[in-house]
Formats: C-alpha cells, sequence, structure tokens
C-alpha cells in the first residue's frame, strides 16, 4: 500500500508534468478517462505513472457519470481532446442502481435482464468509441465493491443479496474486450482485493464529492492503467539471459561437480529450484531463455542435460553461450543469433560486477538487481513481471512453442536431452566407500557426528567421545566408520554404525550418514557392511531401532523397506541366518571397502 | 501550527508556501474548489493524524479555521 509521502511525492511530480514541466525524451500521449463517478484526481497520477513508463501524458478527464454522452455525442470534450488511450470505468455500483437500491424487490430473472442490459449498453458504447476513434486503445476496467446490495440476506446466490447480479456485471465487463484488439482489460477488481475495497475508498468522499476512490486508490488505479497502457504502445522484453552458477543453481558446478551444487527438493536448493520454474512459466508463454555463463561447456551442459532435479533443460533454452569470453561479447552474439535487438533482452546474474559490467556496456539491456539471497528471488521475478517488462497481454499458440521454434531453426543436430536415469547417474558419480573401525583418528569426528547429525539418524543417540571409548572398550560393541569419495570429491568420514552384541543378537545402535551424501543409496551400502559384519561375529537377528524426532521422519521406513519385520513400535529384526532372507546388499552403482582392524 | 498548515495549503494546491498569505480563504486559489477542499481536508487528517467529522469540513475553508480545528482536538503546536 502506497505510503502518505509516496502519493504526496507523485501527485506534485503529476502536476509539474501536466503543467508542462518534462524532462525531454518522453514520447507525448493523449488519455482520456471516462468514469461513472467523480475521478477527476486521478490526473497528476495518472500524468506522473506514465511519466514515469517515457510518456509525456495530456489528461482529459470526462465529466464524471456521462460516459455514454461523452462517447455517443461526437461533439463532445472527449473526440475535441482526440484521445490516444481511454480509459472508461463503468463501478457496479452506478450502473445497476436498481440493484443495489432495491435489491429485494427484483424478480430472480429482473437482476439478469438489467446486468445483461448495462453490459449490452456498454458493449454498443465501446465499439462506437472505437469506430470514431480506430487508432485509440481502449481500457476497460471492471471496478465493483465488496459492499453487496442487499448483505442480511445471507445465500450468496439469493437475487435479495444481488451478489450473483455484481459479480456477472463485473466479470461481463472483464470480457467486453474478447476478439477485440483495440480493446484491453484493466482488472481494478481483481488487483482491489489484495488492499481490499476498504482502504481504497473514503464514504466522505463520496458524499462530499461523488468519489468512490481515496488518495491511495487514485494512485494504484493510475498504476495499473498506466501499466496497461505502456505494455501496449511499447515491445515487452523477449528474451531473458540467464547466468548458470549461483542462479540457476547454488555453488559453481565446475568447482563442486554435479553432486555438489545446490539444487534439490530441500531448502535453499529448493528456491533455486522454483527460480527455474519461474523461468520455465516464462518460457511458455513465449519468452525466449538464452544462457550467458563462464564455464566450460562440459561442466554447465552436465547440469542442464543430467542433474535429476534440474527443471530447465538444454531444449528450452533458445541459444547458449557457455564460455570464458565477457558476458556483454556473449549478449551481443546471442542478440545476433536470435536476430533479435539488444533492446529486447533481459539479463540475470547473482554476481553484481557482472550485472554493472553488462548494464555499462550494454545500456539497451535490462539488468534487474537480484536479490542477494536465493529465497528472495522467486518473489523478485514475479515483481519483475508484474512491472513493465516481461508482461504479456496474452498468450496465442506461437508464443507457446516459439523456443521451440528457434531451436529447430538454430541447430536441427543439437542432441536431445535423454530422459534422466537415476542408477546411471549415480553410476556417473563413481562412488567409493570405505568402512573402517574407529579408530584414535576418527573418534572426535565420531562424536561430532553424533552430536550433530539430525536427519539420517536412525537412534539419534549423543554418544560424546568418551562414551564411545567406553562402549568400545567393554568389547560387546563394534562402531565402524564410513568415508565416501566420489568422482568430484572426497568427503571424509561422513557416517557411523554402531553394533552391540547380547548373546546371538546384534543390535544396531547407531546408524548415521552426513545429509551431504543422502540421496546416493549410500545407507544401504553401510547396512550391508553392519549386516556382514554381524553375521561374521555369529549374530543370528539383526536389531534395527527407529527412534522419531522432529528431524529424522525420512528414516522411518527405512529398515521395513529392506526387509526388517517390525516387532514393535519403533523396532525391526532381520534374520541372518534364515537362507530364504536375503542379505541387504551393496548397490551395484557403489563400490565398498571393508577394512577390519585387529581390534574390534 | 499556522505555518505547517500553511505549508499543507501550499502542497495541496501546487503553489508556493510563501505564497500562502495568513488570511487565506478558499476563495483566494482557483485550486480550492470544492474538490480542492476535499483534498486538503484529506492532507489535513493525515498530517495531523485527526478525523475530521464530515459535517465541520465544508466549515474549515480559511487558514485560520482550519487553524482552530486540530488545536480543538488536542493537537500540539
Amino acid at each position: 500500500m502506497i505510503s502518505n509521502t509516496t502519493l504526496i511525492e507523485r501527485k506534485q511530480r503529476g502536476q509539474a508534468l501536466l503543467s508542462g514541466v518534462r524532462p525531454p525524451g518522453l514520447e507525448p500521449l493523449r488519455i482520456a478517462v471516462l468514469c461513472s463517478f467523480n475521478a477527476e484526481p486521478i490526473a497528476p497520477f495518472l500524468a506522473e505513472a506514465l511519466g514515469r513508463r517515457g510518456l509525456a501524458a495530456e489528461v482529459y478527464i470526462g465529466p464524471f457519470g456521462q460516459i455514454a454522452q461523452e462517447i455517443l455525442d461526437p461533439g463532445s470534450g472527449l473526440y475535441r481532446f482526440e484521445p490516444d488511450a481511454v480509459a472508461v470505468i463503468p463501478a457496479a455500483e452506478d450502473l445497476l442502481t436498481p440493484l443495489f437500491q432495491r435489491p429485494g424487490t427484483l424478480e430472480a430473472g429482473e437482476a439478469d435482464r438489467l446486468v445483461t442490459g448495462r453490459l449490452g449498453d456498454l458493449a454498443d458504447w465501446l465499439e462506437r468509441l472505437g469506430q470514431r476513434r480506430p487508432a485509440a486503445t481502449i481500457l476497460a476496467v471492471p471496478f465493483g465493491t465488496d459492499r453487496v446490495p442487499g448483505p442480511n440476506v445471507l445465500d450468496s446466490r439469493a437475487t435479495a443479496r444481488g451478489q450473483a447480479a455484481l459479480a456477472a456485471f463485473v466479470d461481463g465487463v472483464r470480457g467486453l474486450d474478447a476478439g477485440t484488439a483495440h480493446l484491453v482489460t484493466v482488472d481494478w477488481d481483481w488487483w482491489a482485493r489484495g488492499p481490499g475495497w476498504a482502504a481504497l475508498r473514503d464514504d466522505r468522499l463520496w458524499y462530499l464529492g461523488r468519489m468512490r476512490l481515496n488518495g491511495p486508490g487514485l494512485a494504484h488505479l493510475a498504476e495499473l492503467i498506466a501499466r496497461h497502457v505502456a505494455a501496449v504502445r511499447r515491445p515487452a522484453r523477449k528474451v531473458v539471459a540467464v547466468d548458470l552458477d549461483n542462479t540457476l543453481w547454488g555453488g559453481v558446478v565446475g568447482e563442486v561437480g554435479l553432486g555438489g551444487i545446490t539444487l534439490g527438493n530441500e531448502g535453499l536448493g529448493l528456491a533455486f529450484q522454483d527460480f527455474q520454474r519461474a523461468l520455465l512459466r516464462w518460457h511458455d508463454t513465449g519468452i525466449l531463455l538464452a544462457a550467458c555463463s563462464k564455464n566450460n561447456p562440459e561442466d554447465a551442459l552436465s547440469v542442464l542435460d543430467e542433474h535429476p532435479d534440474c527443471i530447465l533443460r538444454r531444449e528450452h533454452f533458445a541459444a547458449l553461450r557457455i564460455n570464458w569470453n565477457d558476458k556483454a561479447g556473449n549478449l551481443r552474439e546471442l542478440a545476433a543469433e536470435l536476430n533479435l535487438g539488444l533492446d529486447s533482452f533481459v539479463f540475470l546474474d547473482d554476481n553484481p560486477v557482472e550485472r554493472g559490467w553488462v548494464a555499462g556496456a550494454l545500456p539497451e539491456v535490462l539488468v534487474p538487481d537480484l536479490p542477494a539471497d536465493p529465497v528472495d528471488r522467486v518473489a523478485a521475478l514475479a515483481a519483475l513481471a508484474e512491472a513493465d517488462y516481461i508482461w504479456r497481454l496474452g498468450v496465442t499458440e506461437t508464443d507457446r512453442s516459439r523456443t521451440r521454434s528457434y531451436r529447430a531453426i538454430a541447430d536441427r543436430d543439437r542432441a536431445r536431452v535423454q530422459a534422466v536415469d537415476f542408477d546411471a547417474f549415480l553410476g556417473t558419480l563413481a562412488m567409493e566407500l570405505d568402512v573402517a573401525p574407529l579408530g584414535p583418528a576418527t573418534l572426535a569426528r565420531a562424536a561430532q557426528m553424533c552430536e550433530r547429525t539430525n536427519q539420517f539418524n536412525l537412534t539419534t543417540r549423543r554418544h560424546t567421545a568418551a562414551c564411545l571409548e567406553v562402549l568400545l572398550a567393554g568389547g560387546r560393541a563394534e562402531i565402524f566408520t564410513l568415508a565416501a569419495r566420489d568422482r568430484f570429491e572426497d568427503s571424509g568420514v561422513v557416517g557411523l554404525g554402531i553394533l552391540t552384541y547380547e548373546h546371538d543378537r546384534a543390535e544396531i545402535d547407531t546408524l548415521l550418514l552426513s545429509c551431504r551424501v543422502l540421496g546416493r543409496q549410500i545407507e544401504d551400502a553401510f547396512l550391508a557392511a553392519l549386516a556382514d559384519s554381524a553375521r561374521r561375529r555369529g549374530a543370528v537377528v539383526l536389531v534395527g531401532r527407529y527412534t522419531p524426532t522432529a528431524k529424522n521422519r525420512q528414516a522411518a521406513g527405512f529398515y521395513p523397506d529392506r526387509g526388517f519385520k517390525p516387532v514393535d513400535e519403533g523396532t525391526f529384526t532381520l534374520s541372518l541366518d534364515d537362507p530364504g532372507q536375503p542379505m541387504p546388499r551393496v548397490p551395484d552403482q557403489l563400490t565398498l571397502r571393508v577394512h577390519r582392524g585387529s581390534d574390534a | 501550527m499556522r505555518q505547517r498548515i500553511k505549508q499543507l495549503i501550499a502542497t495541496t494546491f501546487n503553489v508556493p508556501a510563501t505564497a500562502v498569505p495568513d488570511d487565506a480563504t478558499a476563495d483566494t486559489f482557483d485550486a480550492w474548489s470544492s474538490l480542492g477542499h476535499l483534498e486538503l481536508m484529506m492532507n489535513l487528517e493525515m498530517d495531523f493524524n485527526v478525523r475530521i467529522p464530515t459535517e465541520l469540513m465544508p466549515g474549515l475553508n480559511s487558514v485560520e479555521a482550519i487553524e482552530d480545528y486540530p488545536r480543538s482536538q488536542g493537537v500540539a503546536d
């Protein structure tokens, strides 16, 4: 909601513009407002909002309540003004007076006929206006109210409540632009739900001045109208060129590898995913996406082609410049390749230095700031789309298939994106696991993991280093660490497993894995190693326990999913000497090495 | 208080503050029409954080009349 200070500032700037004090370079525009209520004070707000969009406005406000007269009388002030744009605001409360005055006296069909009749009138008037000013843009503004004619009648569909008729009228105004090129709907009625009608009006202004909008209401309506007017007159941006590292995903793929980037279904990874989804939605409306990244092409493309959590795929990009050249040069090349001017481009990059460079080198390119926190970026994109940069008045079939067309033209031999096979992806990681008995060198790390690991932690027992030593000294426990390495990095010790023995039963006191390595079937390999160790020691039953906490719910099904049988709440057993019972095995994609020390 | 009101009048009617005499009334400025008056009332309310009853509004049509109102509501100078 607009602040008072801004309101006054805008009004003053608007007044200055209207009195002829104009910065150079603005395009002139004559805009008329025909309103069923008094909207005269909107003029400076309209001028200011249009001024911000590069338009120098002259504003004509028709006498209120005389929409029909102004349109139908060929000698009216409206036509003498010779408008380029005409905003028509037929407020429901003004056009449906019988409905608002005595809704209870209307027969069932009467309300409908009133609405249909008024909408028919409006359609006729707008058609007449279109004939007399064929080059003008006509903006129809649906304007309802939250105050139904008969609020004491609770049934929302009852004629006497008047709600259905009110809604039908507003919807009808919304639909007046169907099939007409020069008619645009400025959906104030929908927008007003945000702040709420009450915030946008002051009844004293109605009684003393026939105004249905207060200061903020007028300012916001002016903004909405200006946005649509500018949208019609000036071309929208057609291409969104995006950086990749730390923009489409967290991290630098060339440094941390495919498995190390932040992109997934949770936390920051999800924020990056949603950012991608927003761009994909823009793509669906006909906007072209281009990649502009400083990277080894194989590294960046591996994410687009292979990462299971990447939403945007190579096919969604109309063109790519992934190399070590400067980005301004790359953008020029993209413009040439797509045969579009740089003034069609929006450039998104997390790095303010890159943004500054591009904005300086290519002033025609729109370079919006991106919030530093990835979590804030989806909202920033929405605001960008709502503003005047990425709008679309509507979406056509051509829009939906625009990227496909560009790609077909550009390179017919471009490799198609493979369907993602998760196992194959895991295989490409070349994971190696080392399971070893706990030793002095790994004791501290083991205790740290007990303390810190929350998500994949079956029992969440916070063993201290001293506690672990005592366990080992007792002779009836085995403690194993698991270290993981893959093609891109050595993760070090990331897992801990503790087996305690009682007669022929082995219990998994602790099984935990660092969240960094979840989702790669490493837990299965570890379980296999523990089960094997238990069996070697002569246990016939392996007991697994699950203690639920706020954070480890994902592990709830771990044991049951691997053939353990539930015996009671949170306790599961697996028979280790039953030939019909398969032992947990190491998944094919992983290489597991078990080191057996001399002491247990 | 008087200065504040004169500034408010100046802002509302888009004139320099120096052009607002102490005895300014609705007749002094073209822009102080009935519509302009409503706008002035709204600005007064925002600035002084008061609510002016509808029936009193028409009467607040001079610097003097306006000056008295916030005072009567206990607004400090």
